[in-house]
Order: structure tokens, then sequence, then C-alpha cells
């Protein structure tokens, strides 16, 4: 997402990041990681339940996917360390507006499963239109 | 640095998803400085991609 903040900036539209750990974490990796992304944080996954994300099933865990997306984090530098929270549960992604509605929802079906930053941009870039109309 | 989030509670329950023209739930989550920070307030500046992260690490 790192990659892409300025294309969504561009748009209007801020990038911010609820990551499974404490501030400190979040002080420590959000620089590291994603300079210009805001970067939050809980220690416990209530603000994941409440956009209805999950922890991933044993099958989740083994999905093809989750290979080339680990191929993926470490050929842009990703290493993956010790992880903060709990490795099971998912990612989720969401284009909300001013007025706090959903304009766009991925959830994962499996870690390292990521949304298309073609469909999010597209989603940025609606919400511009309905602005400017 | 790393660390775990030892002594984790019960985990919470897990609602509904959540779907295109749906209000997003607002939700007090901190931010680097250890600062309570609504997501509504996040949101009324503008318009956010919102990401959940698995872990940090």
């Amino acid at each position: 997402m790192e990659q892409h903040r300025t294309e969504f900036e561009n748009e209007g539209v801020n990038v911010v990041a609820i990551g499974l750990g404490e501030p400190k974490h979040a002080a420590f990796f959000g620089p590291r990681l994603a300079p210009g992304v805001a970067c939050l944080s809980r220690a416990t996954p209530e603000a994941h339940a409440a956009y209805g994300i999950g922890r991933a099933t044993a099958g989740a865990l083994v999905q093809p996917g989750l290979l080339s997306a680990a191929v993926r984090a470490t050929v842009h530098g990703h290493i993956q360390g010790k992880a903060t929270g709990d490795a099971r549960v998912l990612s989720g992604t969401f284009v909300i507006d001013a007025s706090g509605a959903i304009h766009y929802a991925h959830y994962a079906r499996f870690p390292g499963d990521d949304p298309q930053i073609a469909d999010l941009l597209r989603a940025a870039q609606a919400l511009q239109v309905e602005v400017n109309a | 640095m790393s660390g775990s989030t030892a002594d984790t509670p019960a985990k919470p329950e897990v609602r509904g998803r959540i779907a295109v023209g749906d209000a997003a739930p607002d939700v007090e989550v901190l931010d680097a400085s250890g600062r309570n920070v609504s997501l509504a307030d996040v949101w009324r500046r503008g318009p956010i991609v919102l990401t959940f992260l698995r872990h940090f690490g």
C-alpha cells in the first residue's frame, strides 16, 4: 500500500493502517515499512472483529496463494520476524468516505490475500466523481 | 524490535461482514503516541483507505 500511497493521495484519499499491537510497535514499524501511512494500533482484535475480520482457518494457512504472497513480500524486502498480536488474524481493506459510508470492502481469504490496487484506486476515484458531481 | 502481546484476553466476537453502502463501524484505536483515536474522527477529515494489518513485524 505504501508504494501506491501517493496515487490515493492524488485522489484526496489518505491511507490509514491498523495493526494488532501496541503503540510502540506502530511507532517502530510504521516509519520503516510505511513512512507515509498513518499507523494506528490496538493490542486486541476488537477493531478487526467490528469490521467482520476473523481468524484464518487451518486450511487458509496452507493456500498456494500464501506462498506466492510470501515470495512477493520477500522480493520487496519484507522479511518476517517475530510478529505481534495474533498471526492467524486475517486482513481487510475498506474505502470509507467522509460520512463513514463504505465504498469498497475486501476480506482476505488467507494471509497475503491483498486487494487489487486497481480496484482500490477505482473506488477512490469514484469518490472524487461523487464529490465533484 | 519485536514483541508479542501476551496475556491475550478472550477473542472478541467477530461481527458480520460489512458491505458497500454500509456504515463503517466507529472504533477506538491508539495512535503511535498512545493517544485514543476514534476512526470516525479520522474519516471526517476526509475519505480514507483503511487497511487492517494482521500484525506488526
